[in-house]
């Protein structure tokens, strides 16, 4: 009951004028830039956060929550229409959405996309609803020992499961993490890793890196790729061919509902996310489908399970945010870089805090999923065009924004300059094959991190014992050792073997 | 790839190294608490330790280039351009600087001279409404005063 009362106080706020703009911004600006093959969500987040700006945080986390999820659906549209995914999240909806397209029933795919989307989408904000205040709550008396535990597991699964090598995302983890250290250490004064530039001694800004890792080094994949301008399906759109029928109803339904299910609780661990939630919720419906042949031929449903989960997984990504103050991928690592740029740090206590703040971001989840379906009903036809756009005009527009965005974050030409340092980083660590959302994690919850450990060393009186002697941080621990040691001894294995032929 | 792995593993290895070190001069540990340099140098441990998985990894990786044709010259390219844009910036404004790198941009792949020039005064003025009158960014002036 005090949930629905906290929630209808919610839409109060998200209903405001100001935020209503806000959120239909964050919507169509989330859809474009999705919809652009390779600029994911994390980089639309991290491309769009200067025009928040001067907002109040609830106003701009609004619109930044906006643009995630808008972004996620955005990536079905380059998906269907091009066969190239948005993001690494539409790499499934590919799979059925392009041969869809090609048998001129590209509305349908897209409607499709759009409705399992908007159902996954509301169904996990109403199970958002209900679970995240009662796990904050449940979490409200970790101490820094189970902080700490938390922040590694995040970090570990994360590194362990991000890339094709463990090590390689251990090592992105680690770079972060050292890059964190960097700044005047808060307890003793010292500068560390500051090379005499006063600039530095605030530490690193994670958005100058986020922009550069994300924002740049995309832009330089996509003008160095070797196919760097699309050609997509021709399509007539218009609302009635985007209305699904009732056979793509009945045959799509049942996997919705699973892909949801799939794609909620995928979203909610670490390191999983929409990418993992849509290749899971895909596979399943392919298995338990009564026509598992028509799956990769143009099959309707295996547009509506992957779309469902990686929406779902969007929401699903939020409850550890949140509630434990500890984000699971990229874009919900830059979300909670931009709560903290606006003084509010995320974790069982916000709910508590900033009710309001929290309550109009859940409510804005409902009214920004419901904004997403009209406005792709509607405007579906103009957002494809962006399809259109020149790739020599998308890079100049694009990387000129990073670096004003960049600049304005604190009126330094010196976070400018690394933005653009961080974008060379970026794309040699794209090429090698080094993911760049544990760098970015890291370097969000590295200071976090250490103060965790520091505080717990110091009520342990400096023995480490205080990690395993209680029970939840020792749990936390052997996950995170887990799901760091499996993926690296399967690597070697593996290496060993290949080596042998 | 091979070959650029292990450049890679190396590089990390020095960092590592250098990490570390620093890590200990820092102080790693002080009275009863960690130091500033405990957690570096415990990073730089790992680091060393991830940098000799990734060598031992690349054992097996085949030897092909990871970069298509033309990669470093794009990339180069829009960096080296970006950094010399906020060099410039000081002489000629950011608003200005901007456009340059935008139009320079598009040129650079592929844009005819008119569309460069449309894209570079279109940044101009969009960037102008944006961020210095809606966003109050006040953006370093040059020699035309913008």
């Amino acid at each position: 009951m005090e949930t629905l009362r906290m929630l209808l106080s919610g839409f109060s706020v998200a209903l405001q004028p100001a935020n209503l703009l806000a959120c239909l911004i964050g919507v169509v600006a989330g859809t474009l830039v999705g919809a652009l093959p390779g600029l994911g969500p994390s980089t639309g987040v991290a491309v769009l956060l200067p025009l928040t700006f001067g907002m109040n945080p609830v106003t701009a986390i609004v619109m930044l929550a906006g643009i995630y999820y808008g972004a996620m659906y955005g990536g079905a549209i380059a998906s269907i229409l091009i066969n190239t995914p948005g993001d690494a999240a539409a790499v499934m909806t590919c799979l059925d959405g392009y041969p869809l397209a090609q048998k001129g029933q590209a509305g349908a795919a897209l409607g499709m996309a759009s409705f399992s989307s908007f159902i996954g989408g509301t169904i996990s904000v109403v199970i958002f609803t209900f679970l995240a205040p009662a796990l904050a709550q449940a979490t409200l008396w970790f101490g820094p020992p189970e902080y700490f535990a938390l922040m590694v597991m995040g970090l570990s699964t994360v590194s362990g499961l991000t890339g094709k090598s463990p090590f390689k995302g251990i090592a992105s983890m680690l770079i972060g993490l050292a890059l964190s250290c960097v700044g005047t250490d808060l307890v003793t004064g010292l500068p560390r890793f500051c090379f005499g530039r006063p600039e530095l001694y605030s530490g690193v800004e994670f958005i100058t890196v986020a922009l550069g890792l994300f924002g740049i080094a995309e832009l330089i994949s996509l003008a160095a790729s070797e196919t760097p301008q699309l050609r997509r399906t021709e399509v007539r759109l218009n609302f009635r061919n985007l209305l699904p029928n009732r056979e793509d109803w009945a045959a799509s339904w049942p996997h919705i509902l699973r892909g949801t299910g799939i794609g909620f609780f995928i979203g909610m661990l670490p390191g999983a996310g929409g990418t993992i939630a849509s290749f899971i919720s895909y596979s399943a419906a392919k298995r338990l489908s009564r026509h598992p042949e028509k799956f990769g031929e143009g099959a309707i449903e295996g547009v509506a399970a992957p779309e469902s989960a990686n929406n779902a997984a969007s929401v699903g990504a939020f409850v550890p945010l949140l509630a434990l103050g500890v984000p699971g991928s990229a874009t919900t690592a830059v979300l909670m870089g931009a709560l903290m740029m606006y003084n509010l740090r995320p974790g069982p206590l916000i709910f508590e805090r900033n009710p309001q703040f929290v309550w109009g971001l859940v409510s804005s989840m409902y009214v920004g999923n419901v904004m997403l379906m009209l406005l792709v009903l509607l405007f579906i036809p103009l957002f494809v065009r962006v399809l259109d756009i020149p790739t020599h005009t998308l890079v100049g527009w694009v990387i000129a924004f990073i670096l004003a965005g960049s600049f304005g974050l604190n009126n330094s030409l010196f976070d400018a300059g690394m933005t653009v340092a961080f974008g060379f980083l970026g794309y040699l660590m794209k090429r090698l094959e080094y993911p760049a959302a544990p760098l970015v994690l890291a370097l969000v919850l590295g200071n976090m991190m250490e103060n965790s450990l520091r505080q717990s060393l110091l009520l342990s009186h400096g023995s480490l014992a205080i990690f395993f002697t209680r029970p939840l941080s020792l749990v936390i621990l052997l996950i995170a050792a887990a799901a760091v040691l499996v993926p690296v001894v399967r690597s070697l294995t593996r290496a060993k073997p290949a080596l042998q032929q | 790839m091979r070959r650029a792995n292990q450049a890679a593993a190396l590089c990390l290895l020095a960092l590592a190294v250098y990490i570390s070190v620093t890590g200990l001069v820092m102080g790693y540990y002080e009275k009863s608490a960690p130091g500033p340099g405990f957690l570096p140098f415990w990073i730089g441990v790992f680091l060393g330790l991830s940098s000799l998985g990734i060598l031992w990894e690349s054992r097996s990786s085949k030897d092909a280039s990871l970069f298509p044709p033309g990669a470093f010259r794009t990339l180069f390219a829009i960096t080296g351009a970006g950094a010399a844009a906020i060099g410039l910036s000081s002489t000629l404004g950011l608003l200005l600087a901007l456009a340059l790198l935008a139009g320079f941009a598009a040129r650079f792949l592929g844009a005819s001279w008119s569309q460069t020039a449309v894209t570079a005064v279109a940044i101009t003025v969009t960037f102008y409404f944006l961020f210095v009158r809606f966003l109050m960014v006040s953006f370093p002036t040059g020699i035309l005063g913008i």
